[in-house]
């Protein structure tokens, strides 16, 4: 909700509102209007029925309550060009008086039209706060990915401002997220298979000991902690799902679970501080068939290459 | 996009080097310019940090041999890999025809190298381009070094697709121009492909 209040808004609001303002006072100022033969009831029901139709095209199936909050703010902000270009038409005409231009805004159908227009363009912005209905038809289309990370590039995040700062409001929503996702589904790291369930990661002691909070490792573990045999063995389960992020990391309180008995006290604090483990380490002990991946499947403008192309530069 | 010019039998195709920050990019192309005849290249234009570190982006034209009649010219550009600099790394990346994607093969660079691909991705779907469109390869660089990762681990973390990739040395030229050549035999290919669909 807070995004809809964006400088942007406000300022699209403000601007309508002054050229309402000044638009609906320089009507007035043309002199009076021969529309006499407009009912005023005719003048009023034209009126609901622009803010009706405003709304219900902003938000389709919009809630009783708040069309009815909304035909109240269009019309207070109406009320305050109408206000407005009174005030304006007072200071300029000789002898003008408020009260007399205030009423002309209710009165005459161009100043009134006027204001209602220029009202409806100051809310404008602020569409996105009323609630809506998904019509059943859009809901069920899913866009495809392509279609929906170029929709999340270019979709403005509240729709079409009059003004706008350029660039703002890109790569917003849901589809937006879908464009930023950290990675495809497809790139997802594979379960891990039976058999490798149970086989174990050694670190030896001395790479995660100077991350480890102070006085964990009892001290006589603390003074053989170069030697090569002081090893933590870790689950390839717990490493496995992180092989593709290219960083592994475990907290401290899970690393601690895994060591040896008689080794370490239970950390005072910074139990769930996390600790990297090297993958210079991990990776030369797994086994060759974590790394495999599926038989490849190049994009077609990767099989297509002319014997003529292959070699377009030379070197000399 | 790629342009092409029937009045003057002209193609002008955009590859971008992308990848992290001091992967190699620049050297790649440094190397290019170093190493290609002089009538088929235009000036390496680069403007770079004292640390040499790019602070915009590399710009090199080059011209490969005449294919049926027309002249390929390619736009070699790369990228600055520092994070801040992304809204220039989205702007490189406009009308993109071809991507050589830069590792640095070292174990402490493995997890910046899949940012910067992802970051790839991120700003290429910001212009509705896909990986799955634009031809690419992979070029491990820094395979001279001791502290490197293995392929299987750099081709499970990044090249899971499995494009066509490279293991390099960009200051020695090792690869370098086989990544340069797959890239832009992929991109004509492409650029044919699209072209026989109607959609060129």
């Amino acid at each position: 909700m807070q995004k809809q209040f964006s400088a942007t808004g406000v300022s699209t609001l403000l601007l309508a509102m002054g050229a309402g303002i000044l638009l609906t006072a320089k009507l007035q100022m043309n002199g009076a209007e021969d529309w006499s033969g407009i009912p005023i009831w005719i003048l009023w029901a034209g009126e609901f029925l622009a803010y009706l139709a405003a709304l219900l095209i902003w938000a389709p199936g919009i809630p009783l309550s708040f069309l009815i909050f909304g035909i109240i703010a269009v019309f207070a902000a109406r009320t305050a060009v109408a206000g407005g270009a009174a005030l304006v038409d007072s200071f300029l005409r000789p002898n003008g008086e408020i009260a007399s231009a205030f009423a002309r805004c209710f009165s005459e159908p161009l100043s009134r039209a006027c204001s209602i227009i220029f009202a409806l363009m100051a809310i404008y912005p602020f569409r996105n706060l009323l609630p809506r209905r998904h019509s059943p038809s859009v809901s069920k289309k899913v866009p495809s990915k392509a279609s929906s990370q170029a929709y999340g590039a270019l979709a403005p995040k509240g729709g079409t401002f009059l003004f706008g700062a350029p660039g703002a409001g890109y790569l917003e929503g849901p589809a937006g997220k879908n464009a930023f996702a950290s990675r495809p589904a497809a790139e997802a790291a594979p379960c891990l298979p039976a058999h490798l369930m149970e086989k174990e990661i050694a670190i030896p002691l001395r790479v995660i000991f100077p991350q480890l909070p102070a006085g964990v490792l009892k001290p006589e573990i603390a003074d053989r902690v170069l030697l090569d045999s002081m090893q933590v063995k870790l689950p390839l389960s717990l490493i496995a799902p992180q092989l593709k992020e290219a960083f592994i990391q475990v907290s401290v309180a899970a690393l601690l679970s895994f060591f040896p008995k008689g080794w370490a006290d239970p950390p005072m604090s910074g139990a769930e501080e996390m600790i990297d483990l090297p993958l210079e380490v991990v990776v030369p002990q797994l086994p060759d068939e974590i790394l495999l991946l599926p038989p490849p499947s190049p994009p077609a403008w990767a099989n297509a290459v002319q014997e003529e192309d292959k070699v377009l530069f030379a070197r000399v | 996009m790629a342009s092409i010019n029937y009045a003057l039998k002209e193609v002008s195709c955009k590859i971008v080097y992308y990848g992290p920050g001091l992967c190699g990019k620049t050297t790649n192309l440094q190397f290019i310019h170093q190493h290609t005849v002089p009538d088929r290249k235009g000036n390496l234009v680069s403007l770079a940090t004292p640390g040499e570190r790019t602070l915009f982006f590399d710009f090199l034209p080059l011209e490969a041999a005449d294919i049926h009649g027309f002249r390929i010219k390619f736009q070699l550009y790369t990228v600055p890999g520092q994070v801040m600099y992304n809204s220039t790394r989205k702007l490189v990346l406009r009308g993109v025809d071809g991507l050589v994607f830069v590792c640095d093969s070292q174990w402490d660079k493995i997890r910046e190298d899949l940012e910067s691909f992802r970051n790839l991705q991120s700003n290429l779907a910001s212009y509705g381009y896909s990986l799955e469109n634009i031809p690419y390869v992979v070029q491990y660089n820094k395979r001279d070094l001791s502290n490197i990762s293995p392929m299987t681990y750099l081709q499970y973390a990044i090249n899971s697709r499995q494009v066509p990739n490279f293991e390099a040395c960009a200051l020695e030229g090792k690869n370098v121009f086989e990544s340069l050549n797959c890239v832009c035999a992929m991109v004509l290919a492409n650029l044919r492909s699209k072209q026989q669909e109607g959609s060129l």
